[in-house]
């Protein structure tokens, strides 16, 4: 046996620690001593948590996971992992791992035959289509899906059963990102990737948490700013964070009040001089709300009403934060705005993406190494899986539209399905979705790696819904909290169990190799929507995917010639390198680093005389002339903002620790140690005037809830603002939050609620 | 070296056989907040418990450890409970004997250390929950350039928060041993 040192043993996470309890704590580094050993086979995947997409060896001997690392030559991570992935193989070996499937019979979820389990889902799905309808029933998937997955479901569900029913999760965190870029830039996702973090001399980092939400993105910008000490980091955000041990500025606007702000560093950028007007000409239209095209003059009119002064006023940040974060954005060579769900989840979320993306384009900042508006994505596939694949009511796989006609054909063509089959309309979005469910509108619905019941705002409305109607829920954990609602639940496989491909925030897809044989009677997703879809009779459309090449190789050959091409991104080349940036048009193609512009192989190959007179061209599918669009978008107050009745503005987040609900990281010690349960910040102040101690329980109270739970009396949320992490069952702090949406992207104003606050 | 099968034999033999020899190290503790160092705090401390009785998170308990020199008085695990630092400071205003006392003393008694063979920043991971969880965020217990956690013992109260949050399979956050001297 190899002897491994202490550190040796911490560089790989150990599975077995649990196990080997007693003899870590005694006499550690011993008890594992074979952890490092040769007999471990080491496979490279993805890491299963939030958007950055860190590459991860999982390490694998006698059938179990023992250990992970991070993979050194993955661009993304450089090695470097945070501590949820550390304790991934907890995951999989968890006791909380459902084995078997299970149905309800007489009120109880009884394990049942796989047999049993997708007759009872064939049967109910087929009557209801029968009786009421393709859009009777509904799929809500997620963004933590792999690319197959989310496309086999695209092809039952819109293909086959033919509704555009098609939902999931990222609605609620991505979907103003990328109204944002469709709107902004004319195709959804970045312009950059990771690489201008190294290459930049100014990060915004707007609404996001970096430290906590994407900790490796975070080490990046961290260690830049240390070898670089010129390099500036300005933060726009309601809470002081872990993330602000960087920098050097930071706005506090009152949560929801944000807008002017944005307009007012746009003003200043004018009015000091710092905006390219050759790059302004040659690239951009500036419209209004409606769509009405302006001129630089108006536009310099309209932000007459948004000089940092009169922001200030609004937003209750003082004016000279205002200019000195317009000056810095502009003296600064380059600059990366990052931004995540403080803009997203918002009932504006749209604007102020787009009033972000105008910063660069006002500047000429984007298209160059080292300035983009780079929005981070909160989930390892929500670019990937649903973006790109089309994983939304109202778009189609390859960055496609619902309501485009040959987008339909093209589909259904590949598909091998009628092209009728495929409703013109967009279905019903997430809030729409489960408020169907409450009003019978829906009766079936198939949730697939998700939590909802936990996960929506203002939940306790949406259980009505999925209490009454037919619920199947496919889930490697269980019990959770939707699936008490469920009818059938669907042991699923895990991460590791399967083979598949996730795209990260930067258009980067990476393949996961599939190490484990699933656990019990566990099964990829993609292969029980596919035996699903046979049972109900789509033999024919469901014959050709044995495999998950198969089914990516099909997913592909849908981008060619797309803004997002993928077709040189095959398995075997996947499985050798780490990812490819889109577009990837063929196997010698390289990915590619920036959108738009020289290097891009959409843009190389745009004829002389469209590129005339200009360094980049916006050809995305919502693009006008290869031009990108400022947006002229006012002030709009938050759904709820906090008034006399209810004073405080609830807000809620991620912690470094934990990860959605809990499924994952709760499974262990190590990390439930560090964050045993939900808190709320509260500032010394307010708890001081509200007599609430640290550590005592306070009683939060919105129009839709009230909860108990323990206050943290911190200096970190802005007087005013209540601040808790939303992970534990226990706390469900969604119930409480507000599910007004935004009218363009439906994504819910998770960010701001009126609360009142009380002592317990 | 024990084997671990030695371990087990002797686990599961009747206390005050060879299981006594094997009695796991005594835990590491902190001592109260507001005591002035160990020397006037064993020599003030007559043992009535009134911190450990009005201590609102049950963090002071008392140490039962017959080895331990502090067996008998109210100390913190850390690696149970830290000290919270509360505003009312109960268990000072508890105090009848002047064994806690709420004049700011800067120094604290005992020093923490960051064992870095234990700490997953220093094993490949980028964990900064220690950091993010520290009182004194940025002062205390900061991230270096290398983007590693960094304890900075003049501005460090020994609180034990970091000790008891570490997420790494064993703690890495310790406390220095001292040589007690009893009065």
């Amino acid at each position: 046996m190899k002897q491994v040192n202490r550190r040796e043993f911490l560089k790989t996470s150990a599975a077995a620690t649990a196990a080997a309890g007693i003899g870590v704590s005694l006499f550690p580094g011993m008890a594992l001593a074979d952890t490092g050993s040769d007999g471990m086979t080491w496979h490279k995947s993805v890491c299963r948590y939030c958007g950055v997409g860190c590459g991860i060896m999982i390490g694998e001997k006698d059938g179990r996971v023992k250990a992970v690392k991070g993979d050194a030559k993955n661009t993304i991570n450089k090695g470097h992992l945070c501590v949820k992935a550390y304790y991934l193989p907890k995951a999989i070996h968890s006791k909380t791992r459902l084995l078997n499937p299970l149905v309800r019979k007489n009120g109880e979820l009884v394990p049942a035959s796989w047999d049993e389990a997708l007759g009872v889902v064939a049967k109910n799905f087929n009557s209801i289509r029968k009786a009421h309808g393709g859009d009777a029933l509904a799929f809500y998937g997620s963004g933590q899906a792999e690319t197959e997955e989310t496309y086999m479901a695209n092809k039952l569900f819109r293909g086959c059963i033919g509704t555009n029913n098609v939902e999931g999760n990222p609605r609620l965190c991505m979907a103003s990102a990328v109204g944002g870029y469709l709107s902004s830039h004319g195709a959804d996702e970045p312009a950059g990737t990771y690489d201008d973090i190294e290459k930049t001399n100014l990060f915004m980092l707007v609404g996001s948490n970096t430290a906590e939400a994407h900790p490796i993105v975070f080490e990046r910008i961290m260690r830049h700013k240390n070898n670089n000490p010129d390099v500036k980091i300005v933060i726009i955000d309601p809470r002081k964070t872990p993330t602000d041990q960087v920098a050097d500025l930071h706005l506090f606007p009152k949560p929801g009040f944000d807008l002017p702000v944005f307009n007012a560093i746009s003003q200043v950028l004018i009015a000091e001089g710092y905006a390219d007007e050759k790059f302004i000409k040659a690239h951009t239209f500036m419209k209004t709300n409606k769509g009405d095209k302006v001129s630089f003059k108006e536009y310099k009119k309209f932000l007459e009403d948004y000089t940092p002064e009169k922001a200030s006023v609004i937003s209750g940040v003082p004016a000279d934060d205002i200019i000195k974060a317009a000056r810095i954005f502009g003296r600064a060579k380059t600059a990366m705005s990052m931004w995540c769900m403080g803009l997203n989840q918002r009932q504006r979320g749209v604007w102020s993406n787009n009033l972000v993306n105008n910063w660069h384009l006002i500047t000429g900042k984007i298209g160059v190494p080292g300035s983009d508006a780079f929005s981070l994505t909160g989930q390892p596939n929500a670019c990937g899986g649903v973006r790109e694949g089309g994983g939304l009511c109202h778009i189609l796989p390859g960055h496609r539209a619902v309501g485009n006609a040959t987008h339909r054909k093209e589909v259904a063509d590949v598909w091998g399905v009628p092209a009728n089959r495929i409703p013109p309309k967009p279905g019903k979005h997430t809030i729409a979705m489960f408020q169907g469910l409450n009003d019978t509108d829906i009766r079936g619905i198939y949730i697939m790696c998700t939590n909802p019941a936990q996960s929506l705002p203002n939940a306790s409305k949406y259980w009505k819904g999925l209490k009454e109607q037919f619920v199947v829920v496919a889930e490697s954990f269980y019990p959770t909290m939707t699936t008490k609602y469920a009818d059938v639940v669907l042991p699923a496989a895990f991460w590791s169990e399967k083979e598949g491909v996730y795209g990260c925030t930067e258009r980067r897809s990476q393949h996961m190799a599939k190490v484990l044989e699933p656990a019990g009677e566990a099964v990829w997703d993609a292969f029980i929507l596919r035996d699903l879809g046979k049972r109900m009779g789509f033999t024919k459309e469901f014959a050709k995917y044995k495999t998950a090449e198969i089914i990516w190789d099909e997913y592909c050959s849908l981008t060619k010639g797309k803004d997002m091409d993928l077709m040189g991104a095959t398995y075997d080349r996947l499985k050798k390198v780490r990812g490819l940036t889109w577009p990837v048009p063929s196997v010698d193609h390289p990915g590619t680093y920036k959108r738009y512009t020289d290097g891009d192989p959409i843009f190389d190959a745009l004829p002389a005389s469209k590129k005339m007179g200009r360094r980049m061209y916006f050809y995305g599918p919502k693009a006008k002339e290869g031009k990108a669009t400022i947006w002229l978008r006012p002030h709009a107050d938050p759904a709820e903002p906090p008034d006399a009745e209810y004073p405080y503005a609830l807000t809620t987040g991620r912690i470094l620790e934990h990860w959605h609900t809990l499924t994952m990281t709760g499974c262990s010690p190590e990390l439930n140690r560090a964050v045993p349960k939900a808190y709320a910040e509260i500032h010394p102040s307010d708890a001081k005037k509200l007599g609430i101690q640290n550590r005592k329980d306070l009683i939060l109270t919105t129009r839709r809830g009230e909860m108990r739970i323990e206050a943290r009396v911190i200096d970190r949320p802005a007087p005013g603002t209540i601040f808790v992490p939303w992970h534990w069952e226990e706390w469900p702090i969604n119930v409480l939050c507000n599910d007004a949406f935004d009218p363009g992207s439906k994504e819910p104003e998770y960010k701001v609620a009126a609360a009142q606050v009380r002592k317990a | 070296m024990l084997s671990r099968g030695d371990f087990l034999r002797s686990f599961f033999q009747s206390p005050g056989s060879s299981a006594a020899k094997l009695r796991p190290m005594s835990p590491q503790v902190l001592l109260p907040p507001g005591s002035k160092g160990w020397t006037h705090f064993l020599a003030n401390c007559d043992q009535c418990y009134a911190c450990v009785s009005k201590c609102p998170h049950e963090a002071l308990r008392v140490v039962r450890d017959s080895n331990s020199k502090l067996e008998g008085y109210p100390a913190i695990y850390p690696t149970l409970i830290s000290c919270e630092g509360c505003w009312e400071q109960e268990c000072i205003k508890a105090c009848p004997t002047n064994a806690l006392s709420s004049e700011p003393n800067l120094t604290p008694s005992q020093e923490l250390f960051i064992d870095e063979d234990l700490c997953l920043a220093f094993n490949g991971q980028f964990c900064t929950t220690c950091v993010g969880r520290c009182p004194l965020q940025g002062t205390a217990l900061f991230l270096d350039k290398e983007g590693k956690p960094k304890l900075d013992m003049t501005h460090c109260t020994a609180c034990g928060i970091c000790i008891n949050v570490c997420p790494a399979p064993q703690q890495a956050i310790q406390i220095k041993e001292q040589e007690i001297v009893c009065p």
